[in-house]
């Protein structure tokens, strides 16, 4: 009855010899992707991305931003620029904090993202801001940059087993975990966020919250000049890249939309733009119409339970045309 | 037991052998060359994680050369399009499978400004790097640091195991002793 008892001595002994000698593991389930970026490096792309625009903000060139953004945002950007040269306006600086949440995913091939939010010195508010590499020999850009209240709570990002974020491929339009979401989500959805935001009465709008942006631009354009000018607005949303699933079953989507106000002027009439941002570009009354062309991006709200809602916005004017 | 006690020592002798007093393993120098602008193992070349492996290459033609370690999905992406040398396979204590990935010798950027390596080195003639084997999908690549077509290098791998040696002898001196108990225990009564 001994032999049993001083072989299983025997091989524990073995087994923790051979586990201590530590020589090499195989990688059997060898996994191919790369998690976006690691909180450090964060960090080090949110530093890159605050010496730069600080040296575009001294020299308000908007030429240096291209190194550290792209997409909708440089354009809103270099809209902000144009109407600091033109108009003479001075701003804040911008200048983000350190990570405080990173959401990063798992990928297979390049462009890379991922989404931090962090605070903007100087303000209450926090930015959500989307980073893109498009390619490995590129650099990281600045792609989307929402501000929410300083108090907003964005909720719990879904995480998969090894910690990766759960994100939408925007290439195959599945989630980064295999899940299939909703029929036409996220675009459908923002689409309709964006006929809403032209048409307040019609069908889509049920499906909202009547949240503060919505609130913001209906004044907006309810404050818009009627006498002797035809006002027509138009909103549309450019493809959705970037979404985002919470732990609850939501998710955060990140859209830009696109804002176009046209003004047509009555014969032997005139519009002014004195003292608004416009002035920029209609330094002089027009006499015929005028175009104006908005970007917003903003971060959507998709509650597992309840209506979606925009619960950060940023953009502004970048370009005109008129006579 | 007795059994066991012969199995640990010829496997900790075997250690104590292959590591040696400075507990390491070298293989090389071996020659490779490449006439794309670079020489880079495939993932599945790499199929181990945990040990501390050294990369030492030499320059055929005294060349400033650059040697990387970087995650697959880098490595791909930076060396789409190029013609480059992949190594799809090595086999110890050393045997080599490698393939012609046909592109242009286009350049990107220079290896050497990129900020995604694990762990890198350009230097006139011959670079070394040393790491741990992670987990993860990486490649080592080597290039001539400026990027020019035609990399012809001589590599010597050599892993690390601090205190392999001394750890080998215990291992076949512990076995030794299994034996001994397990003779005594065989010829006592009962």
């Amino acid at each position: 009855m001994r032999r049993p008892v001083h072989l299983r001595v025997s091989c524990l002994v073995a087994s923790i010899l051979l586990a201590g000698c530590g020589l090499a593991s195989s990688k059997d389930n060898l996994d191919l992707s790369k998690r976006a970026t690691t909180l450090a490096a964060a960090d080090s792309v949110i530093d890159r991305y605050n010496r730069i625009r600080s040296q575009a903000d001294a020299a308000v060139d908007a030429g240096l931003l291209v190194d550290v953004e792209g997409g909708p945002l440089l354009a809103v950007d270099r809209g902000a620029f144009y109407l600091r040269q033109r108009l003479a306006v001075s701003t804040k600086p911008v200048h983000f904090g350190h990570t405080r949440l990173l959401v990063a995913a798992n990928f297979d091939a390049y462009p890379l993202w991922f989404a931090t939010v962090t605070k903007t010195a100087g303000t209450d508010e926090l930015v959500a801001a989307v980073f893109v590499r498009r390619r490995s020999t590129s650099p990281w850009l600045l792609t989307e940059a929402p501000r929410l209240a300083g108090s907003t709570d964005v909720g719990a990002v879904a995480q998969q087993a090894d910690g990766s974020a759960v994100t939408l491929a925007s290439e195959t339009g599945q989630w980064s975990d295999g899940r299939t979401p909703a029929r036409g989500f996220p675009q459908r959805l923002v689409d309709d966020y964006a006929a809403t935001l032209t048409d307040p009465d019609g069908p889509e709008a049920a499906a909202f919250v009547k949240d503060s942006f919505i609130s913001q631009m209906r004044t907006l354009a309810e404050a818009q000049p009627v006498e002797n000018v035809t006002f027509a607005q138009h909103w549309s949303a450019m493809p959705v890249r970037h979404a985002i699933r919470l732990s609850d079953g939501g998710a955060l989507v990140f859209a830009t939309l696109e804002r176009t106000d046209r003004y047509t002027v009555k014969r032997r009439r005139s519009l002014s733009f004195a003292g608004l941002q416009a002035a920029a570009y209609f330094p002089t009354p027009v006499t015929r119409s005028a175009t104006l062309n908005y970007r917003h991006q903003v971060l959507m709200l998709v509650p597992a339970e309840g209506k979606p809602l925009v619960i950060g916005q940023y953009g502004g004017l970048v370009s005109a045309r008129g006579s | 037991m007795i059994l066991l006690g012969a199995l640990l020592v010829i496997f900790g002798a075997a250690i104590a052998v292959l590591f040696g007093p400075d507990d390491e393993v070298v293989s090389g120098p071996h020659p490779l060359s490449s006439k794309g602008i670079a020489i880079a193992t495939a993932p599945s070349a790499i199929g181990y994680a945990g040990p501390t492996v050294q990369v030492r290459v030499i320059s055929a033609d005294e060349r400033r050369v650059f040697v990387g370690l970087a995650h697959d999905v880098d490595v791909k992406d930076y060396l789409a399009d190029s013609a480059y040398t992949r190594v799809d396979m090595i086999s110890l204590p050393w045997d080599t499978t490698t393939s012609q990935v046909a592109g242009d010798d286009s350049a990107a950027r220079l290896p050497a400004k990129l900020d995604w390596w694990l762990v890198s080195e350009t230097a006139v003639g011959e670079a070394s790097m040393t790491f741990t084997l992670p987990d993860d999908s990486v490649d080592v690549v080597v290039t001539n640091a400026d990027l020019r077509p035609g990399v012809r290098i001589e590599a010597t791998v050599t892993a690390l195991r601090s205190g392999a040696f001394v750890g080998g002898l215990g291992m076949a001196v512990f076995g030794f002793g299994l034996m001994v108990v397990g003779r005594v225990l065989t010829v006592s009564p009962g």
